[in-house]
C-alpha cells in the first residue's frame, strides 16, 4: 500500500492500539531487544500521529488543544527520526547515547500524549499513561 | 477526456488536408467520450454536495474544468477541422497543468500541515527533490523535443510532455515523503490521490514512450487506448473515494458544553469568594 490510512480516531482506540514500551536498563542489550523496542515505538508513533492527523484539522485554530496536538505531532516526528538512528547492531557507547536520546524523545511524546488526552478525555489519562 | 485517445494520432497529413476529427472517430470513441463526460459531471456534483471545496478546492476546480473541456472539445470535434481540434486540445492541456500543480499542492497541505511540526530539513529536502524532477523534465524536453511540421503544435506537445512528467513526479514525491514520515491520509483523500497517481503515472509513461519511440509505430493506437482507459480507471477511483464517508471527529455535545459552563460558573463564583475573603483578611 502506498497510502497509510488513518486507523485511529479516538483516545480509547489509541489506548487499545499502543504497546507498552520499556527501555532496557541493562548494560548489554541484544539485537532482538532493540528490534522489538523499535517495532513497539514505531507502532506507538503510527497510532499517535494517526490520532493527531484525524483531530488536528478540526481543532480550533490558536486553542490550547491545537497547540498540544501540534506538539504531539512534532514529538512523534522527532521520535521516528531518533528511532531511525538506533540500529539493531547494538554495541558501544555511541549507540548507547543514541538510545538515551530516543528515550528522552519518547518521554516527550508520552507527555504530549497525556496532555492531549487531558484535553480530550481526562478520565482516560491513567489508562493512556500506563499503556504507553 | 476521451480526447486523450486522439492525442498522438494526428499524422501531419491530417493537419495539412484539413480533415475533421469526426471522420476519424468510431462509435466506441463516442461512447467512451460520452461516458467520461457524464461521469465527470456526476463526480463534480457529488464533490460540491459533499462540500469538498473546503478541503480540496483545486480538485473540485479541476473536475469542473475537465467537464467543461470534454463538452467543448466534443463540439470542436464535430464542427471544426482536425487542426483546430488539436490546438484546442493542447491549449486545454496547458490550462490543465497549472490546475494539476495546485491539486498536488492541496495534497501537500493536507498531509504536511502544520509545517512547523515537521522535522528540520524536511521542506528543503522535498523542494530539492522537486527541483531535480523539474531539471529532469527540462533536460528531456531539450534532448528530445516533440516533432511536428507545425512549430506551435510541437512546442505545445513538448510543454505537455515535460509538465506532465513534473506533475506526476511531484505527486509521487509528496506521497513517498508522507509514507516515509509515517503520515496517514484520510480515506477519501487517499482515494482521490490514488486516482491521480494511477492515471498520471500511466499517461506519463505513455507520453514518454510515444515521445521517444515516435508515433509511427503500429501499437501507438493501443497505447492511446491504454491512456484513455487509465483516466477512466482514475475516475473510478474518484467515484469510490467520493462514495466513502470519513470518520467524523467526536466533538463535545451541547449537553456536555452546558455542563462545562455550569461547572465553570461555579468555579468562577468560588474564585471570586476566595479573592474577596483574601482581600478582607489583608485589610484586617
Amino acid at each position: 500500500m502506498v497510502f497509510k490510512q488513518i486507523s485511529v480516531t479516538s483516545i480509547a482506540e489509541v489506548i487499545h492500539n499502543v504497546q507498552q514500551v520499556e527501555f532496557p536498563t541493562d548494560h548489554f542489550i541484544s539485537s532482538q531487544e532493540i528490534v522489538e523496542l523499535k517495532r513497539k515505538i514505531k507502532q506507538n508513533c503510527d497510532v499517535m500521529i494517526a490520532y493527531a492527523q484525524h483531530v488536528l484539522p478540526v481543532a480550533a485554530k490558536g486553542s490550547y488543544h491545537e497547540a498540544i496536538l501540534r506538539q504531539l505531532r512534532q514529538d512523534v516526528m522527532l521520535v521516528r527520526a531518533e528511532c531511525g538512528k538506533v540500529n539493531a547492531n547494538f554495541a558501544g557507547a555511541k549507540h548507547r547515547s543514541k538510545l538515551t536520546q530516543l528515550h528522552a524523545a519518547y518521554e516527550e511524546m508520552r507527555l504530549a500524549a497525556v496532555l492531549v488526552c487531558q484535553g480530550a478525555e481526562p478520565e482516560l489519562i491513567d489508562s493512556l499513561a500506563v499503556a504507553l | 477526456m476521451a480526447t486523450r485517445s486522439h492525442r498522438a494520432r494526428e499524422p501531419d497529413a491530417f493537419l495539412r488536408n484539413g480533415l475533421r476529427l469526426k471522420q476519424y472517430l468510431h462509435s466506441g470513441d463516442y461512447l467512451l467520450w460520452g461516458t467520461i463526460a457524464a461521469l465527470q459531471l456526476v463526480l463534480l456534483a457529488f464533490a460540491c454536495r459533499q462540500k469538498l471545496t473546503r478541503k480540496l478546492p483545486w480538485y473540485v476546480g479541476l473536475l469542473a474544468f475537465f467537464s467543461a473541456k470534454s463538452i467543448a472539445l466534443m463540439a470542436v470535434a464535430q464542427l471544426s477541422s482536425y487542426a483546430l481540434y488539436m490546438y484546442a486540445y493542447y491549449v486545454g492541456i496547458t490550462i490543465e497543468i497549472p490546475l494539476l500543480i495546485l491539486v498536488v499542492y492541496d495534497f501537500f497541505k493536507i498531509v504536511f500541515e502544520p509545517r512547523s511540526t515537521l522535522p528540520p530539513g524536511t521542506l528543503p529536502k522535498i523542494s530539492l527533490t522537486m527541483v531535480c524532477v523539474f531539471l529532469a523534465g527540462a533536460v528531456a524536453a531539450i534532448w528530445r523535443p516533440s516533432q511536428s511540421t507545425d512549430v506551435m503544435l510541437a512546442l505545445l506537445r513538448t510543454v505537455h510532455r515535460s509538465t506532465e512528467f513534473v506533475v506526476c513526479c511531484s505527486l509521487w514525491t509528496v506521497i513517498v515523503y508522507a509514507r516515509f514520515m509515517g503520515i496517514p491520509w484520510t480515506r477519501k483523500v487517499a482515494g482521490i490521490a490514488s486516482g491521480f497517481l494511477f492515471y498520471l503515472t500511466t499517461q506519463t509513461l505513455v507520453t514518454s514512450v510515444l515521445a521517444f519511440v515516435g508515433q509511427q509505430q503500429p501499437w501507438v493506437m493501443i497505447l492511446n487506448r491504454v491512456s484513455s482507459g487509465s483516466y477512466l480507471v482514475g475516475l473510478g477511483f474518484w467515484a469510490i473515494a467520493l462514495s466513502r464517508k470519513d470518520i467524523p471527529v467526536e466533538m463535545p455535545t451541547q449537553a456536555e458544553l452546558g455542563y462545562l459552563q455550569t461547572l465553570w460558573t461555579k468555579v468562577a463564583a468560588s474564585h471570586a469568594r476566595l479573592q474577596q475573603s483574601l482581600s478582607d483578611r489583608s485589610k484586617a
